[in-house]
């Protein structure tokens, strides 16, 4: 145990950073204190994950936050996505020659919700107490819908309120799910006992009545299950990734999105421990395979780049929640290997694809092609990203498709392998056809922006994702893979 | 079966909550809607007071403040001073008649008392008695949430919501403990904080409150 308590300065330093940013009395003091927040929580995080990898968890006295390999697999992903994120914007809107500038008053309003946006989502991955998790939660709501309608354009509004409505009135289903969850604890142990805090309900689990637990599990799933986009509650969210700006719509698909499910997994932590309880498991399967099949019919027929990926996100979260529901070592680690390379893929395809956006002055997929040609790195980096994201090997994303699969197949899940199986092929098809006419097609009438712009935060930003969406398909990294199997134990005992 | 006076009084102002929810459905004049709103919140806030009293859990009288403060005073001025600055016209614009909302708010009633009426055992608190009512509360606000036109009728509906799952802590779990009682009063007062914002947005892009004009998103 170290003397500093890391998880409190991580916690910390996204609003120490805020607080900078908001009296900053320059663009550039802006972008530093923003992009230093984002590169001190990495740092924290790296530190916390060390201590964890070493001693098992890490628990502040009042018991109301705890960080084990299960919050280390979500901290390590909030970390890389929200460095790359901050840094990105820089470059997207932090200058007045950007290709999205905004002045210097609303440039530290941007800052300052992006970090308590990743303030609120560290308290997600933290939090010990399912209460405390709740309110973690509705908080990323509020920050990012502010971020959804940074652009005040109608489209901008429209979505930002749409996020904020369907995700509060998500949310409110969760918390009365958490608080059945605490009835069926009062339940087993009385009063006195009873409590929110995850060590509690996990020991008491074995006692808990199923049939509260179950009603529970309802509310949980539509209210979290809304937050993470998992079909048919996902309405909101192509409209908020693709109205948002570049960075923030990184951040929903690949931080957002993951909290969510890391609430559900917490829950499933407590209910595997229940003898002879399979619903959870019946539920993730079932959210799960309803939105890889309706993503796929989806993304046959986007124009839009951001809405493509926004429609992606939703298949991805259907695999991670496959993964889950298809449980054991196999399936777990798949879904948790998932959701660190979905996050690296699909921020990296939204920031590549926000500066094809940006050269090409438009996000209709029909209206581009030739980018490849145009712009030899942006395009580059998009086609292997497209490669990645379609599960194509040797990349990140298809090894822990390929234990998901494999975990489906080796649990006796034929028909839910089969389906995964059939939309992954649709997806594969949808995806190849839209960026490869973007990317290889003939060079358009209107040409690309020729006009030189800044590159080097852009560079850096993609700097930190791509090696991993790269890499992490040809070696796993042993501290990584022992993160990995110990978050599985921690959901699966 | 007699109840104590005490009891008696809890379920005489569970019964205001649910009163004043279901007379939400049916009223045509927004600024009504904030008042049932504040008068609901101060009924909820007097549920915490008697709860803290009857079951010597000190605690909730700090609830009870908050939510009278917050829900019952602040949240309503605010509202209201925020119809007179957006010009919002008075009307309650529906997307269904007064007497389907009122059936409706019959059917979620009948709703709660059938799907977590049979849960009421299991609490070993009497004012677990409070849980069908609570849902039923939840449950109009949904649906206020959902046929009401106005951007400014679905924000109270959203608050209604977060009141039934108030009632519901009380009746279940003597509140969430301090801080996360606070966490959760604070989360309700950003929430209204932010939808006021989104309200001058909507009214500056729109020109309108109307949710009826946010048509441009679809597939």
């Amino acid at each position: 145990m170290s003397l500093l308590p890391y998880d409190l300065l991580l916690l910390a330093t996204p609003v120490v950073a805020a607080a900078l940013v908001m009296v900053a009395p320059s663009r550039r003091v802006a972008n530093s204190a923003a992009v230093a927040g984002g590169v001190v929580s990495a740092v924290l995080v790296l530190l916390l994950l060390s201590e964890v990898l070493s001693g098992g968890s890490v628990r502040e006295p009042y018991g109301l936050l705890a960080v084990d390999a299960l919050s280390g697999v979500l901290l390590l992903l909030l970390a890389i996505v929200g460095l790359a994120s901050v840094v990105y914007s820089v470059d997207y809107l932090g200058w007045e020659d950007s290709p999205h500038p905004v002045s210097l008053e609303r440039l530290r309003r941007y800052h300052t919700f992006v970090l308590l946006f990743l303030f609120t989502m560290f308290l997600v991955a933290e939090a010990n107490n399912l209460g405390l998790l709740w309110i973690a939660v509705e908080g990323t709501t509020l920050c990012s819908a502010l971020l959804v309608g940074f652009y005040h354009t109608k489209r901008a509004v429209e979505a930002s309120w749409k996020y904020l409505v369907l995700c509060t009135v998500g949310l409110v289903f969760a918390l009365f799910g958490t608080l059945l969850l605490y009835l069926a604890s009062e339940a087993s142990v009385g009063p006195a006992g009873a409590s929110l805090d995850w060590n509690v309900l996990i020991t008491l689990a074995p006692k808990l009545d199923p049939g509260l637990v179950r009603l529970a599990l309802v509310f949980l799933f539509i209210g979290y299950g809304t937050k993470a986009g998992f079909a048919p509650l996902h309405v909101w969210l192509p409209d908020a990734h693709s109205e948002a700006p570049t960075p923030v719509s990184a951040l929903l698909s690949a931080g957002l999105l993951k909290c969510a499910v890391y609430a559900l997994l917490r829950v499933d932590a407590i209910t595997v421990r229940m003898p002879g309880f399979s619903f959870a498991t019946w539920l993730f399967l079932g959210f799960g395979l309803l939105s890889v099949l309706l993503a796929a019919l989806f993304i046959l027929v986007q124009r839009d780049l951001k809405r493509l990926l926004a429609y992606h996100s939703v298949e991805h979260m259907g695999i991670i929640s496959i993964g889950i529901g298809f449980g054991g070592f196999l399936g777990l680690f798949g879904a948790l290997f998932h959701m660190i390379n979905h996050a690296a893929t699909k921020a990296t395809l939204f920031l590549a694809g926000g500066n094809l956006s940006a050269s090409a002055h438009t996000k209709d997929l029909e209206e581009v092609s030739g980018a490849l040609t145009a712009l030899p790195a942006t395009g580059t980096v998009l086609l292997v990203g497209g490669l990645a994201l379609a599960g194509v090997p040797p990349f990140s994303v298809f090894t822990s498709e390929f234990l998901i699969l494999t975990a489906g197949f080796a649990s006796g899940d034929w028909a839910a392998s089969a389906l995964l199986l059939l939309a992954l092929a649709i997806v594969f098809g949808g995806l190849m056809m839209h960026l490869m006419r973007a990317l290889l097609g003939a060079r358009p009438h209107q040409g690309f922006s020729t006009v030189p712009r800044r590159f080097l935060a852009t560079a850096l930003a993609l700097g930190l994702l791509f090696p991993i969406v790269v890499g992490l398909g040809l070696l796993l990294p042993s501290p990584l893979s022992e993160l990995l199997r110990q978050a599985v134990k921690v959901v699966n005992g | 079966m007699s109840l104590a006076p005490g009891q008696q009084l809890l379920e005489v102002l569970a019964a205001v909550v649910l009163v004043t929810s279901w007379i939400s459905l049916v009223h045509r004049r927004v600024a009504a809607l904030v008042r049932l709103y504040a008068a609901q919140s101060a009924a909820m806030a007097a549920v915490a007071g008697l709860v803290a009293y009857l079951y010597n859990a000190p605690i909730l009288y700090l609830t009870g403040a908050t939510i009278f403060g917050l829900n019952a005073v602040l949240i309503p001025t605010v509202l209201l001073r925020l119809q007179r600055d957006l010009r919002v016209p008075d009307e309650v614009n529906m997307l269904v008649s007064v007497r389907t909302s009122g059936l409706a708010g019959l059917g979620c009633l009948l709703l709660a008392v059938a799907v977590v009426g049979p849960l009421t055992p299991y609490a070993e608190i009497p004012a677990a008695g409070l849980l069908p009512i609570s849902v039923t509360v939840v449950l109009i606000g949904l649906f206020l949430t959902s046929t009401r036109r106005k951007a400014f009728t679905q924000v109270i509906g959203m608050l209604v919501m977060a009141n039934g799952v108030f009632l519901a802590g009380l009746a279940l779990t003597f509140g969430l403990g301090l801080l996360l009682e606070l966490g959760v009063a604070a989360n309700l007062l950003i929430l209204a904080i932010v939808g006021r914002l989104f309200l001058f947005r909507m009214k500056d892009s729109f020109d309108t409150v109307d949710a009826d004009a946010l048509r441009a998103l679809e597939g």
